[in-house]
């Protein structure tokens, strides 16, 4: 039995149903989740344990409205479907369920064997609905259970839906019926009973009603977006004063100094290791007291946006700012999340419709966000100086960024996607949810951003120590110095910047630059390269091709307009 | 233009300086052939083609045009789709000059050019109308010809629109539900023959409740998100600068960009 592959369970339903949620809870995994349909682009797999020391692969494929497919992340379910899972657990929101049921209707259609989960009883219940698992079990000759993934209800139950269905207690039915809405709603009119006609308490949709309307809801988000802000520097610079110079700057790093010279002779080694610029010198208390705090308080603040589900409002709200640019309000949640890391920004573009969109919303997120590693740099680099520059900074990045999005939508040829986006129902974020997500995105960044950081910042040592920054400064030097009128030294970090994107900016902190220089530093950084994973991702969802003409029209770019600035801001500073 | 000299006077100054624009930018077409040929192309094509899918015309319907004016770009357009137009004006020196056009295009067999007015003329036998937007009194050409035409016929007028409303006040206020606040010049309003009048759903007011009419959808997640034919729909909000619309079916609510709005059939008024 041992060699053969465990039974697969493909988990299927409309987006924003709480497929990930009722992941999460079976395999004890954190699968990323949301309120906002379209939060998982990709599929993830866990193992379940059932009874009997039986496991299966769990599946979570992103949401899907039907099987004639749409966008990138509902085709990845079709193809999922096409690997012939052994079994298929059809996920039905128990608020809305007829969208759920004409899908599960096409899924077994198709022939495969389907169990279904009512998802969501909780708030269903709590609406004065009362589901009906059984009557809906019998009429359609599938075993149904109801649950609550957010709640942790009923979750045994699936385990042994899941159980009785693999073990062939439920044939497939026989002959399926023709999937139609009118079958649907009828279904869903038989799962879920309207006791009460009451659609939510007044003064919640009287406070939903004003969040998407243009008056009173554009001057609330334009706020919202102000407190965000102020939030993530806020709370940033608190955590990074109140805990984490104290904790590492001046705890941890001196004994590990203390340690590492009672280890290593002084001499090269010694330098690059502890200098003044050393590895476990800069290269910690630079991710860990000036990244770090961002990290924490922007996702902090992005994963409230996101799991109130005040996230597609926004992007209502800001459609027609969007269509101005060629694109649809959808195109706005992936550049959101490229402030945080453009990674899941250039993979959440797989929920926009047309390629031309996800091109140009990817080509965006390339050339004028910087990701939050680079923007606790910037605070740390510029607000220490003059907050003025900071806004100028980020002023010009705004700019760039409507500049980019107008220049690639008409380039890219393509039709523009009209905007459907389901508006979920406000939820009150559940602290423990937030906790995890954040926690998680630590976790990432530790593993995957601080040894990058501490890396280049040793080389960086190297080539000062060595003295090699002047045989390579000196090739580089009538960009560098002649064109953006910075130190020789600087071509180190421009070097860097393609590991990551902080790099760009970190080490000019301690090179004495004059105000404009750090300006210019900070416009070059800006828009210079995306990081090696970006451009790896770029190349996987598009194109190689695609990928290095970002590559080189970025770098390009920063060189250029960092220079152009310089001689425009010049009077402004002197 | 029909009855649009006569009507110049109850529009306004505003308009009625608009209205005289038309007229003048319509004698220029008529005289040189390629800025007709650039307005067909980058704009008005577009917006009778629209207005056809809208209407659900058989192939080779027989469509009368309320003041088709000196160059009738409407007739000309819906002769290039397959129909046969009557066009009608009251400016006698218009229709004289719209004839001679039709005869150079060579369309005579399927344009006929007359002189006569929107208030007074008999559509029976018609399949559909077109009223053009300068033509004037609207609620009276409306009433009329909508009086004669076969049960579910429909008629296409324009009517001011956002920035247009400011130049054209007063008496367009029919039963027209069509509003588009920022974005267009004028809107397209459909009535059918037999009361009930139809249009798209971009076209709806904020707050107004209209029933979707059966037809093909332009987006995957529109029928899964519950907006199939029959369906009741209540428009919450709208965005400003084009942007989405806010609306709600069956308690769940969408923002639906104004492209798609405006390709989603919708019925108005006391059709139950």
């Amino acid at each position: 039995m041992n060699s053969i592959a465990p039974p697969r369970v493909l988990m299927v339903g409309p987006p924003n149903v709480g497929k990930s949620v009722l992941f999460n809870r079976l395999t004890g995994l954190t699968a990323g989740v949301s309120n906002y349909p379209g939060t998982t682009v990709e599929f993830s797999e866990g193992a379940l344990h059932l009874r009997d020391g039986l496991t299966v692969t769990m599946v979570d494929a992103p949401g899907t409205y039907s099987l004639d497919t749409g966008n990138e992340a509902e085709r990845v379910t079709t193809r999922l479907l096409e690997d012939e899972p052994d079994l298929v657990l059809s996920v039905v929101d128990a608020l809305r369920p007829e969208s759920g049921l004409h899908l599960a209707l096409e899924v077994m259609r198709r022939g495969y064997r389907v169990a279904l989960v009512i998802n969501r009883v909780d708030l269903a219940e709590a609406g004065g609905k009362i589901v009906h698992q059984q009557a809906l079990a019998g009429v359609m000759s599938v075993p149904v259970v109801a649950a609550s993934g957010a709640k942790g209800r009923g979750i045994d139950l699936v385990r042994n839906l899941i159980a009785d269905a693999l073990d062939g207690n439920h044939e497939p039915v026989r002959e399926p019926a023709e999937p139609t809405w009118e079958l649907a709603e009828e279904l869903a009119a038989i799962a879920v009973e309207t006791r009460s006609n009451d659609p939510g308490s007044p003064s919640e949709r009287n406070w939903d009603e004003k969040l998407t309307s243009p008056w009173p809801g554009i001057p609330i988000a334009l706020g919202a977006v102000a407190l965000s802000l102020g939030l993530i520097v806020g709370l940033g610079m608190g955590l990074r004063q109140v805990v984490l110079l104290p904790l590492i700057r001046d705890g941890l790093i001196p004994i590990l100094a203390r340690g590492i010279e009672s280890l290593i002779p002084p001499g090269l080694l010694r330098a690059i290791v502890i200098g003044e610029y050393g590895l476990m010198t800069k290269g910690i208390e630079w991710p860990f007291t000036l990244v770090l705090p961002y990290v924490a308080s922007f996702y902090l603040v992005l994963s409230l946006l996101e799991d109130s589900g005040y996230f597609p409002r926004l992007a209502a709200l800001l459609d027609g700012v969007m269509y101005r640019l060629g694109l649809s309000g959808a195109g706005i949640m992936p550049l959101l999340l490229g402030y945080g890391c453009g990674i899941p920004a250039i993979m959440a573009t797989r929920t926009l419709e047309t390629r031309r969109e996800r091109l140009t919303v990817a080509g965006m997120v390339c050339f004028a966000v910087p990701c939050i590693a680079q923007t606790g740099a910037f605070i740390s680099l510029l607000a220490a100086t003059s907050y003025w520059i900071l806004l100028a900074v980020f002023s010009i990045s705004l700019f760039a960024l409507v500049i980019a999005g107008v220049l690639l939508s008409r380039i890219l040829p393509g039709e523009r996607s009209g905007l459907v986006m389901e508006i979920p129902d406000l939820l009150p974020p559940s602290p423990a949810v937030i906790g995890s997500k954040v926690w998680m995105r630590i976790k990432h960044y530790l593993g995957d951003g601080v040894l990058p950081v501490m890396l280049g910042v040793g080389f960086a040592s190297l080539v000062y120590e060595t003295g090699a920054v002047e045989l390579f400064g000196g090739v580089v030097e009538p960009v560098v110095t002649g064109w953006l009128n910075l130190p020789q030294e600087a071509a180190v970090p421009l070097l860097l910047g393609i590991f990551r994107r902080e790099l760009t900016v970190l080490p000019l902190l301690d090179m004495d630059l004059t105000s404009l220089q750090l300006f210019t530093g900070a416009v070059v950084g800006l828009f210079y390269v995306p990081c090696i994973a970006m451009l790896s991702i770029l190349a996987r969802e598009f194109r190689p091709k695609i990928a290095l003409a970002i590559l080189l029209i970025t770098t390009s770019m920063a060189i250029f307009l960092g220079g152009l600035l310089t001689r425009l801001m010049s009077p402004l500073f002197s | 233009m029909n009855t649009s000299v006569a009507g110049v006077k109850n529009q306004g100054t505003l308009g009625g300086m608009l209205t005289r624009v038309v007229v003048g930018f319509e004698r220029a077409c008529a005289g040189h052939p390629t800025l007709a040929a650039l307005y067909d192309r980058l704009f008005y094509r577009r917006l009778v083609e629209g207005e056809v899918r809208m209407a659900g015309l058989a192939p080779n319907s027989r469509i009368l045009h309320v003041g088709c004016g000196r160059y009738p770009f409407t007739a000309m357009i819906l002769a290039g789709l397959g129909h046969r137009v009557v066009g009608i004006d009251n400016d006698a020196a218009a229709v004289e000059r719209a004839r001679r056009i039709v005869e150079d295009r060579g369309l005579s067999r399927r344009i006929e050019i007359r002189h006569g007015d929107g208030t007074e003329i008999d559509t029976a036998g018609f399949d559909g109308v077109w009223v053009s937007f300068h033509a004037v009194p609207r609620k009276e050409i409306f009433e009329n010809c909508l009086r004669n035409l076969p049960s579910r016929a429909p008629v296409i007028g324009r009517i001011p629109g956002g920035l247009g409303k400011l130049a054209y006040p007063g008496d367009f206020e029919i039963n027209c539900e069509c509003r588009k606040p920022f974005d267009a010049f004028k809107s397209t309003v459909l009535f059918r023959a037999g009361g009930e009048s139809e249009s798209t759903l971009s076209s709806v007011p904020t707050d107004g409740l209209v029933r979707i009419v059966e037809g093909e959808h332009c987006h995957p997640h529109l029928e899964p998100l519950g907006l199939r034919g029959g369906k009741e729909v209540r428009v919450c909000a709208r965005m400003p600068f084009g942007g989405a619309m806010v609306i709600e079916v069956a308690g769940r609510k969408i923002a639906l960009g104004n492209e798609v709005a405006a390709r989603i059939r919708v019925a108005t008024g006391d059709s139950n």
